[in-house]
């Protein structure tokens, strides 16, 4: 495994990977927010945007002006080759986990 | 939607972010802020989205994001310091260049600078050394001196820096508050006390009698003698440092014995002491002072009259002098009250405290006064004029610099494009014109190095660069060169500083709009200040002139004093009369206790029979002798002259002393003319009784500050009142009569050394002091004019060159030369016109105030404010015209040009 991969910054990686075309600053920001039902401030976002862009698991273009954010450009989000590979070695490890643990997690009783 | 102004995000928030961010990409990061905001006004209300949008902006801002951004960004502030010292060396060559390329710019700047800090410098160092006086003794803040008011029935007022003998020691036995008490006497007969030691004899100025606890009270210094025990015994002397030196050639002084003869005695007084000469001064500073004060002055017993002592008070530590203030009335009212209230007035005694005594003491009557004394009105003046010439230096500074900004537009904007950020071209900026401030001040030091002896004489002071104050002048210069550096530097610092690269780039020039107002109403305030400042010497020449033309009652042409200064003079001087009567050239010979321009001493009352004290009219009492009024040409109004010897004195007891009033006496007397010989007078204090015989035509005893005082004249058979032998000589008389009159003298009365004087000089002198603010006036004004022209010369020259297309084109169109400069003047003009609007009336009123110091003085008209305007005018368009007309008569080149702009305007 490359490098580690934390809860919110694989939560941003899904959810951009989930909005596609549309994954940018505020999107990234609602979704999680409607999804996880947490708050989540803008800085802490871009924070973590940033050392995932860092990690090299997220790359970011400038799109066109747009009107209602006053003339200013968006910058949109979409995975890397990286990003997507550790996102697979997350999912891999952990359903190889639930694979072994089937029994203890059942929820019924 | 509503129809409001649209709804944004806190405008300070956003600020802030931008600020914070810098130059680092966060386009995005806004939009994304923004974004949300409007998106969440449609879930919350307004108040809330802002708290949000706020939250959101410091979440950014402490975030790893921006943290990142603004290392990334393509010129991180960061890595750009505000001082970088690597750049100090371009930034020097390039004020360098830019000083060596507008070659006249650059001097009319560093000149003006020089002469105006030259000018401030040594003003300073006279003003330093007038507030520098009285403060070296201990203690000084405790000491002060007794002054006397005078309140007569009629409501005249007097006041004097003196009072009467017995006050001063009766107070230190009397308040427990008074710590010690001394009092100094300086002989008012005569302006200069001889001096003899072996075959040595010569006049001293300054020379006082003093009480033995004088030296207690002021510490001087001793060289030689004991300064506690210098004065105890009476024909004691201690002397200053020079007058040892000029009298003893280095040897020692203790115990040698001086003969100091007066008019009184002629004692001998033995050395007891040598004070060390100081640059610090004060009022009480003299050649010698004598001791036996207080064995002089016990027959005095009077509260009343002889307000003839200068009484000095220390007061205990922590006492007030405002306590001991509110102790006098009850002290005066059981001393001498009475006697006052016969005189017709009341007497009422202050303090003064001692450092105010030599710039506050000219309200005081007559010009007794120890030492010189100062004004504060004169020191405020010098202040005034320093501060003028110094803001005249600095607005020709900030014109020019804004002026020229426009060549250096390309620089500016250059230095911008490639990363150069406002603080860095403001620090350019500022430091250039420190840098041409420093200049200036190398410079000022050679010039002050050289003009302070003549400011020096001009001011009649003894200011020079010693090792002592080396450094304060230094220091002074150094804060002049940085005051002025900064002041005239900040403006066009900030202007320059401010344009956009872009705006600059393409236009290569600065659209400088403000600063053009400003600019204009900088060169109407200089005018203002050249139209007051010339119509004030104009207003001051012809007052002088005024007074010089005024006829003083009196003839004062072709006549010599001699002034009787010792026992053996006035001894002698009906031999010395009767000697040089004979003499070829010599008219007549005369004698007088006070000539006119030698004032008499104040202080005797009289009142006509039949009228009471109360109406008592002081009068100046002047005791002269035969033929005196047919010798000064004085005219008589009524009555006789006196007759010799009869009036001379008193033939018997109960008779009356024959006087001769002037008009202003009976005028203030209330005596009509016809019936004044005849009139009896009394004389206030006592019996005596005076009969007026004559009345003479007033004439001016004074100085024309003063309007003309009762004087009274009586006849004086003993020669021992004389102070002044006036002669009259033959408009044809020769330098050998002069020498004539020496040797009589010399041969007569040779133990006192001959002076003479034509009264017409000492008449002049009395003016001395108005001349020479009048000097110093016009030397200012000479300057101010010059930095103003400077000034004017140097943007008249700026805006011809950049004008000069414009120029070309309108001569196209066939603009006349004539036309031409009243276009490039006419500007100027109309700042002109303004100024003079604002600057006369300002200058109306400070002319009316420095004639109310004169009794007499001129009408004052318009005409010197409308001649202060014209020669501003004159001044303004010898300044502007030259570069004017250089301009308007273009040809060649800049003809070419401005066809070729008016082609391409036209195209």
């Amino acid at each position: 495994m490359k490098g580690y991969v934390g809860e919110f910054e694989e939560l941003v990686l899904l959810t951009v990977a989930s909005l596609g075309e549309e994954a940018y600053g505020v999107a990234i920001k609602e979704d999680i927010e409607k999804r996880s039902d947490r708050a989540i401030s803008i800085g802490a976002l871009h924070s973590t945007i940033t050392r995932l862009e860092e990690k090299n698991y997220l790359k970011s273009w400038l799109g066109e002006p747009t009107q209602e954010r006053g003339g200013r450009r968006k910058r949109y989000f979409e995975l890397t080759q990286s990003g997507k590979v550790a996102l697979h070695e997350i999912k891999q490890l952990r359903d190889d986990l639930w694979k072994l643990s089937k029994a203890s997690l059942s929820l019924s009783k | 939607m509503k129809d409001k102004a649209p709804i944004k995000p806190p405008r300070l928030a956003d600020r802030l972010f931008e600020w914070y961010c810098d130059n680092a990409a966060i386009e995005d990061l806004h939009g994304d802020m923004e974004e949300l905001f409007y998106s969440n006004l449609e879930k919350m209300p307004l108040a809330r989205a802002k708290r949000k949008y706020w939250q959101q902006t410091i979440s950014l801002i402490f975030s790893y994001a921006i943290k990142k951004r603004k290392r990334q960004s393509a010129y991180p502030p960061t890595s750009y310091p505000f001082s970088h010292y690597h750049m100090m060396g371009h930034y020097i060559k390039v004020a360098v260049r830019n000083m060596l390329k507008n070659k006249i710019f650059s001097a009319i700047n560093v000149l003006g600078l020089s002469i105006a800090i030259t000018c401030c410098a040594m003003l300073t160092l006279f003003i330093q050394d007038e507030l520098a006086y009285d403060r070296r003794f201990n203690d000084a803040d405790r000491i002060y001196r007794i002054t006397t008011q005078m309140i007569a029935t009629n409501g005249r007022e007097s006041h004097l820096q003196r009072c009467s003998p017995p006050i001063g020691p009766a107070m230190a036995a009397e308040f427990p508050e008074i710590e010690l008490q001394t009092r100094v006497v300086k002989d008012l007969s005569t302006e200069a006390q001889l001096i003899k030691y072996k075959e040595k004899s010569f006049y001293e100025k300054r020379g006082y009698q003093v009480d033995s606890t004088f030296f207690q009270m002021f510490p001087y210094e001793f060289i030689e003698g004991n300064r506690r025990t210098a004065l105890k015994q009476p024909w004691s002397m201690v002397i200053s440092e020079e007058l040892a030196a000029k009298l003893f050639d280095g040897q020692p002084a203790l115990d040698q014995l001086v003969a100091v003869p007066t008019n009184n005695d002629s004692g001998l007084y033995k050395i007891t002491g040598v004070i060390k000469s100081s640059k610090l001064k004060s009022h009480l500073d003299a050649d010698f002072y004598l001791s036996g004060l207080e064995q002089a002055l016990q027959p005095f017993t009077t509260w009343a009259t002889g307000n003839f002592v200068f009484t000095y008070l220390k007061v205990k530590e922590g006492f007030s002098a405002d306590a001991l203030l509110l102790k006098f009335p009850g002290l005066m009212s059981r001393h001498g009250e009475e006697e006052n209230r016969a005189m017709g007035r009341k007497k009422i005694l202050g303090l003064q405290p001692l450092s105010d005594a030599h710039l506050y003491s000219r309200h005081f009557d007559n010009d007794i006064e120890l030492g010189t004394s100062g004004s504060i009105t004169y020191v405020h003046l010098t202040a005034a004029i320093g501060l003028l010439i110094l803001i005249l230096a600095s607005i020709n500074f900030i014109n020019l610099t804004t002026a020229r900004a426009s060549q250096r537009a390309g620089e500016i904007g250059i230095r911008k494009a490639i990363g150069a950020q406002r603080i860095n071209l403001f620090l350019q900026f500022i430091g250039e014109s420190m840098g041409i401030a420093l200049l200036s001040m190398t410079i000022s030091f050679v010039m002050i190095y050289w003009l302070l002896p003549y400011f020096s004489v001009l001011v009649q002071k003894d200011i020079e660069i010693t090792s002592e104050n080396v450094l304060f002048v230094t220091g002074v210069l150094f804060a002049f060169a940085f005051i002025t550096g900064f002041v005239a530097g900040i403006y066009p610092s900030l202007v320059l500083s401010l344009y956009e690269p872009v705006k600059i780039l393409k236009d290569k020039q600065l659209r400088l709009g403000s600063s053009e107002v400003i600019r204009k109403g900088l060169i109407a305030f200089q005018f203002v200040i050249s139209i007051m400042l010339i119509s004030g010497i104009l207003i001051i020449h012809d007052q002088l002139e005024f007074i010089q033309s005024k006829p003083l009652g009196f003839d004062a042409m072709h006549k010599i004093m001699v002034p009787l200064r010792t026992n053996e003079a006035t001894g002698k001087y009906v031999q010395f009369k009767n000697a040089i009567a004979s003499i070829p050239g010599v008219e007549a010979v005369t004698a007088a206790s006070n000539s006119p321009s030698t004032p008499p001493v104040n202080d005797w009352n009289f009142y006509p029979a039949g009228k009471n004290a109360d109406d008592a009219v002081a009068h100046y009492i002047v005791m002269v002798d035969e033929k005196y009024f047919k010798l000064m040409s004085i005219p008589s109004a009524a009555g006789r002259d006196f007759s010799f010897p009869a009036d001379g004195g008193l033939n018997s007891p109960g008779e009356s002393r024959k006087v001769i009033v002037n008009r202003a006496s009976l005028q203030k007397m209330g005596i009509d003319l016809s019936t004044a010989v005849g009139t009896q007078l009394l004389f206030a204090n006592n019996t005596a009784k005076f009969e007026i015989v004559g009345v003479i035509e007033d004439f001016h005893q004074f100085s024309l500050h003063k309007s003309i005082s009762p004087i009274i004249f009586y006849a004086s058979a003993d020669s021992g009142v004389f102070r002044q032998t006036i002669i009259a000589l033959n408009p044809e008389y020769s330098e050998r009569t002069l020498s004539k009159i020496k040797e009589t003298w010399v041969k007569l009365i040779p133990d006192t050394p001959f002076e003479s004087e034509p009264l017409s000089a000492s008449v002049q002198r009395q003016y001395e002091n108005d001349k020479r603010v009048s000097f110093i006036i016009t030397c200012s004004t000479v300057l101010a004019i010059v930095i103003s022209c400077l000034g004017l010369y140097g943007l008249s020259i700026f805006i011809a060159e950049k004008r000069t297309k414009e120029i070309g084109i309108r001569k196209v169109m066939g603009a006349s030369t004539p036309g031409i400069v009243a276009l490039l003047s006419g500007e100027f003009l109309k700042i002109l016109l303004i100024a003079f609007i604002i600057g006369a009336p300002v200058s109306y009123f400070l002319a009316k105030e420095w004639l109310s110091n004169f009794a007499y003085r001129m009408n004052l008209g318009i005409g010197s404010f409308l001649m202060a305007g014209l020669i501003s005018l004159l001044i303004a368009m010898a300044a502007i015209a030259f570069e004017s007309f250089s301009a308007a008569r273009l040809s060649g080149k800049e003809f070419e040009s401005g066809v070729n702009s008016f082609e391409s305007l036209i195209n």
